[in-house]
C-alpha cells in the first residue's frame, strides 16, 4: 500500500529509515537538477545533493508541516546552493546595464529562432550559449528564473522558499528574462 | 502558444486574473502594438528554449555515493 505524504512524514520523523529513504528517492532528482542548474557543475551539484539530504534528515523532526514537503526541501537545497554561489567570487552584472529594456530591435533574433525548428536549435553550440548566459546572471535573478520558468514552481511558492515578497520575485523574474534575452541576442549576432 | 496563453502569462506575472480590467487593458494594447508583441514574443521564445533543456537523471555513481553518505538503502522501484 502506498503511503500518503502525511503518513510518510510522520514515520520519517519518528526515525523510520524506510520512510526517510522514500523521501530521499522522491526528491533526489529535483534537488540534483536544481544544484546543476544553479551552479552549472556536476561536482557542485553532488555536494548540494548530499548536504541537502543530510540537513533534511537532521531537521525532519522539527519540520512544522506549514508548507509542502517539496517546498521545504526546495528551500533547504536553494539555501545550500546560494551559500555556495555567494562564497564564489563572481563578477556581478550591473542591473542598469544589462537588465533593462535597451530599445534594440530584437526582430532578427526572434526570426533566427523561428528559422530553424527548435529541436535542431538545441545543439551543443546553443546549449553552451544558454549556459553561458545563465551563468552570468546575478544570483537573485538566476534563482527565480530557474525556479519559475525552468522548474515551473508557482510565484507564491518561490516567494516562500526565498523569503521574498511576491513583487520582488516578479521583479527579479522580469529582469532575469530580459537580461537573458539580451545576452542571447548579443551572442547570436 | 497563442495570444491567450501569452496574455495569461503576463497576467500571472502581474498577479492578475485573466479577466481583470488590467489584463483586458493589456490585451487591447497588445492587439495594436507590434513593438510590445515583439518584446513578449522574444521573451517567450527564450523561456521556451530553457524549458526544453529539461531535467537529467542523477548519474549512477553520484546516486550510489548519496545513499552511502546518508547510510540508507535505496528503495526498489
Amino acid at each position: 500500500m502506498e503511503l500518503s505524504e502525511k503518513q510518510l512524514i510522520k514515520l520519517a520523523k519518528k526515525g523510520d529509515r524506510t520512510a526517510q529513504a522514500i523521501i530521499v528517492k522522491n526528491y533526489e532528482k529535483m534537488v540534483y537538477n536544481l544544484g546543476l542548474k544553479l551552479l552549472g557543475d556536476q561536482e557542485k551539484a553532488e555536494c548540494i545533493l548530499q548536504e541537502t539530504f543530510l540537513k533534511v534528515l537532521q531537521a525532519l523532526p522539527n519540520f512544522q508541516e506549514k508548507s509542502k514537503l517539496s517546498t521545504w526541501i526546495y528551500r533547504i537545497a536553494t539555501n545550500q546552493a546560494l551559500m555556495r554561489l555567494r562564497s564564489k567570487k563572481r563578477q556581478q552584472v550591473s542591473i542598469d546595464e544589462s537588465s533593462e529594456e535597451d530599445g534594440k530591435d530584437y526582430s532578427n533574433f526572434v526570426q533566427s529562432l523561428e528559422a530553424d525548428p527548435l529541436d535542431n536549435l538545441l545543439n551543443q553550440e546553443l546549449k553552451e550559449k544558454m549556459d553561458s548566459a545563465i551563468e552570468q546572471l546575478p544570483d537573485n535573478y538566476k534563482t527565480v528564473f530557474i525556479m519559475k520558468d525552468v522548474e515551473g514552481l508557482a510565484l507564491k511558492e518561490i516567494a516562500e522558499i526565498l523569503d521574498l515578497s511576491l513583487p520582488a520575485v516578479k521583479s527579479n523574474l522580469h529582469r532575469a528574462r530580459i537580461t537573458l534575452r539580451n545576452k542571447l541576442a548579443d551572442m547570436w549576432n | 502558444m497563442d495570444c491567450l496563453d501569452t496574455l495569461s502569462q503576463i497576467c500571472e506575472a502581474l498577479g492578475e486574473d485573466i479577466n481583470s480590467p488590467l489584463c483586458q487593458e493589456v490585451e487591447e494594447h497588445l492587439k495594436n502594438c507590434p513593438k510590445c508583441c515583439a518584446h513578449v514574443d522574444s521573451i517567450r521564445k527564450v523561456v521556451r528554449l530553457y524549458q526544453r533543456v529539461g531535467d537529467t537523471d542523477v548519474p549512477d555513481e553520484i546516486d550510489q555515493r548519496l545513499w552511502k553518505v546518508l547510510n540508507l538503502c535505496k528503495p526498489e522501484d
